[in-house]
């Protein structure tokens, strides 16, 4: 498609270009991406956001041992690696990193950028639950987040400035959504291989290249012709997907399935839900990325995610799930103990759950089982 | 043929004999026998300082936490479980404002690990039964939440009518509640805070963080008061203040003089007895200061003649391996030379102690989790670091456990930290507080010895 070589263009000069927006003396600011810290507070004020979603590689996570004890889920190693390895330069030019905490792997990252890399780092607390001392405390959270954003760039942050970065990234998720809503029909006119790099193009991409490129996206889509490819549709979900660690994506379509539908903690932007800009628009930001955000393996009850993928499994219609964690991240761990007997109570459906250290040994076992899972799934069609 | 067991755990004749029918079908349903008394009798002899009278009421305490645990359902009407790092004071408030007859409260995580993990070293099975029922292996989930949920899943120990459990300082305990209440239909109270100081912070904390965890204090209460059918009493918070208080202050005496004493006079596998009750709620309030009492005056009179388990002038570490379930490890590192002069990070910082403005109940709460390791990574380095400089430490054995999310980040800071601050050396020791399939004392001690050697060069470098 012509619009996504357009956006993998424009991603390929992104790192030449945010190097001289800095130089002009822009400030730029990296975030954990875990789905709690607004852009918009980022736009603004006049910076650039960037989310540090790179993942997949064993270098970083071996880097990383020399920082932190192996005990720590992987994604967030891989984090401290990039940044002490100095080989991605996307974490090398950071000139602030926000982390909102939501679990103490993600802590890890602010910990280790504080101590080793002497970076200039700002957290906020993300509550575990949803009641409304928990709204409160995540947005006095905010309220802090904006000061600091005020000061770290001297530039005070407006209704007028906030309100048009909530219509941009308004924008941004409309689109997202209605691609990703297209996977539903029969046939699905992009696999989710390719939907998944469009997502993550949303943490680096200038957010009016990007919107330019999902709009024609969405248009050329729109006109495809079926495919006439129809295999067993999956829900693929875990803790983090991130941008690079693409092995369950191909190997599951590869084999001849459609993921039709992704749910994850970190790395994959969530767009089912838009800040409505009515009444204090911070209130607005809390209620869009605390309260309707589909929560975490973390929050409690826990029964509120599940019960969420569930629906999702009927409204995209699938034949299975696949489960996708990472290593030691004890909270998916223990999760999907409970939720895989949901799924073949509520669903009658075959779950798979894999688990990944970014380990290149790790693929031909992965792939012999993902083939079986898929096979399985061809025979529950066929039966 | 637990007799003499008992006895060295503090018992009297006389509430053998009467506790025996008690004792006997406890020990029974944990399947304990003739070979596990001997063990027991065996490893209390070897590891500890079993001559101290103070020591042995301690392990009296534990030892009847274990029966009343085990009999829990036969015994009482409701029950109620907590653990690790569920503060004290709320659950000393909450349990004391119920009927002794009526409600069992405890800690059965810890109590199984200082029972049948430091006395039978049998702790292993109930690991097992845990890694089997949602929490499984190599995943390094926490052997504590593994060790309680194995036993109720056994059926050794009952399930609860409600559990209240601290979801911040790490988010094991309440990953593994949900569990318990998914499967098992717990109703479980969270206790919960966010961890998010910047780096820099300590110790200061803003007063949102003190309000949310507040605001749950009081719906955990509230939740507790509703499921167990009962009323939070003035008195029993203020006895559950005051005596936590006044343990808590005897107990940073009593580290004080160990940690100042040359020779160190007893191990602190001895003392880890006392140290864990500082999280074990017990209706033995007096019982518990009274034998914290007893060992403080044993000691002091060790230090007064000079008596000590090293020789006079062994150097001194900071060591953080203090693991509930295995005394080996930590007297395999005194019996290499090294005086172990502080352990966990045990000894409170002047900040935990500094008054802050809160009175209401549920804001004491609040303000908790900010004043201690709890406040943040940076904080429990720097009182890891104020724990060495307070007690003038050689050398530094960072051990850490495997599995424990909130201890692994600050290993390598923590390392770096003392040896740049302070010049010594500091050992990583990779380890389980909580499970002892894949470490042990003996495996450890090469690099133990190699490190003892280290730090004897290093002092007498130092003096010289
Ligand atoms: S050992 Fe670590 S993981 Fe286990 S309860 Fe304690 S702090 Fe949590």
């Amino acid at each position: 498609m012509e619009s996504m070589k357009r956006l993998s263009d424009h991603l390929a000069t992104r790192v030449k270009e945010l190097t001289r927006l800095r130089e002009g003396g822009t400030k730029l600011i990296g975030y954990a991406p875990g789905g709690y810290m607004p852009e918009e507070l980022v736009y603004a004020c006049g910076a650039v956001p960037v989310g540090l979603i790179r993942g997949g590689d064993p270098e970083p996570v071996g880097e990383s041992a020399a920082y932190v004890p192996r005990f720590m889920d992987t994604f967030c190693r891989a984090q401290i690696g990039y940044r002490m390895l100095g080989e991605e330069p996307l974490y090398q030019m950071l000139d602030l990193l926000i982390v909102p905490v939501t679990d103490h792997n993600i802590k890890t990252i602010a910990d280790c950028f504080n101590f080793f890399a002497h970076d200039d780092v700002f957290r906020f607390g993300v509550p575990h639950q949803k009641d409304e001392h928990a709204f409160e405390y995540y947005l006095a959270g905010l309220h802090a987040l904006r000061e600091k954003l005020e000061g770290f760039t001297g530039n005070k942050i407006d209704d007028a400035h906030l309100r048009e970065a909530i219509t941009l990234c308004n924008r941004m998720r409309e689109l997202l959504k209605e691609i990703s809503l297209l996977r539903k029909s029969e046939q699905p006119p992009l696999a989710g291989y390719e939907f998944v790099k469009l997502n993550h193009a949303s943490f680096i991409a200038d957010k009016a290249v990007l919107i330019d490129a999902l709009e024609s996206v969405l248009q050329e889509l729109k006109e495809k012709p079926p495919s006439g490819a129809y295999g067993p549709r999956v829900l693929l979900t875990g803790s983090t997907l991130a941008m690079g660690d693409y092995k369950v994506l191909e190997m599951t379509e590869a084999a001849g399935a459609y993921i039709v539908i992704e749910e994850f903690a970190e790395g994959m932007r969530h767009y089912w839900e838009n800040v409505q800009p009515d009444g204090d628009l911070m209130e607005a930001l809390a209620d869009r990325y605390f309260r309707r955000r589909q929560p975490p393996a973390w929050f409690r009850p826990s029964r509120e995610r599940l019960d969420y993928l569930i629906e999702l499994a009927r409204d995209f219609n699938v034949d299975g799930i696949i489960w996708y964690q990472l290593l030691y991240r004890s909270s998916y761990d223990i999760q999907s103990f409970y939720f895989e007997k949901m799924v073949k109570e509520q669903l009658g459906i075959p779950m798979l759950k894999v688990q990944s250290d970014y380990d290149v040994s790790e693929k031909g076992p992965l792939r012999t089982r993902i083939e079986t899972f898929i096979e399985i799934m061809k025979a529950g069609r066929r039966g | 043929m637990y007799t003499e067991l008992l006895k060295l755990c503090g018992f009297e004749p006389d509430e053998i004999k009467r506790e025996r029918p008690r004792v006997d079908r406890a020990f029974a349903k944990l399947g304990l026998d003739e070979e596990d008394f001997r063990r027991g009798e065996w490893r209390l002899k070897e590891y500890l300082d079993i001559e101290l009278l103070g020591l042995r009421k301690f392990l009296g305490i534990w030892m009847r936490e274990l029966v009343n645990l085990v009999l829990a359902r036969e015994e009482h009407d409701k029950i109620v479980y907590s653990d690790f790092p569920m503060e004290l004071r709320p659950l000393m408030s909450m349990m004391l404002s119920t009927d002794e007859k009526e409600v069992y409260f405890g800690v059965p995580g810890q109590i199984i690990n200082m029972t049948m993990g430091q006395i039978f070293d049998k702790i292993t099975p109930y690991i097992e039964v845990g890694e089997e029922s949602g929490m499984p292996p190599g995943a390094a989930h926490c052997a504590l939440y593994q060790t309680r949920l194995g036993a109720m899943v056994k059926g050794v120990i009952p399930f609860p009518d409600l559990s209240v459990i601290a979801s911040y300082h790490c988010d094991q305990p309440a990953e593994a509640e949900e569990l318990l209440h998914e499967v098992y239909g717990v109703p479980v109270a969270y206790l919960d805070s966010c961890s998010d100081p910047n780096w820099g912070d300590w110790p200061k904390f803003n007063d949102s963080r003190v309000r949310y965890c507040s605001s749950q204090a009081s719906r955990m209460f509230r939740m507790f008061e509703e499921i167990i059918g009962c009323q939070m009493t003035e008195e029993a918070i203020r006895t559950a203040n005051r005596s936590n208080a006044i343990f808590r202050l005897t107990f940073q005496a009593l580290i004080e003089l160990i940690g100042h004493a040359d020779p160190q006079p007893i191990s602190q596998a001895s003392l880890a007895h006392a140290f864990f009750l500082n999280s074990m709620p017990t209706r033995d309030i007096e019982g518990k200061q009274q034998a914290l009492e007893i060992l403080a005056e044993e000691v002091k009179q060790r230090v007064e003649r000079g008596e000590g388990i090293l020789e006079k002038g062994a150097p001194g570490v900071f060591c953080t391996a203090t693991i509930s379930v295995d005394p080996s490890i930590t007297r395999m590192i005194e019996r290499t030379g090294l005086a172990i002069r502080i352990q966990i990070p045990n000894w409170l910082s002047p900040w935990v102690l500094t008054k802050h403005p809160y009175r209401e109940w549920s804001d004491m709460i609040g303000v908790g989790p900010c004043l201690d390791i709890p406040h943040s990574c940076e904080a429990h380095c720097l009182i890891n670091l104020e724990n060495c400089k307070a007690f003038n430490v050689d050398g530094a054995i960072n051990f850490y456990p495997y599995s424990c999310r909130e201890w692994v980040p600050t290993v390598i800071i923590t390392k770096r930290m003392i040896e740049k601050e302070l010049g010594i050396p500091v050992l990583v020791l990779e380890g389980d507080c909580y499970d002892t399939r894949n470490y042990s004392a003996g495996q450890l001690r090469t690099r133990v010895e190699t490190f003892a050697e280290l730090v004897k060069a290093h002092k007498a470098a130092k003096a010289a």
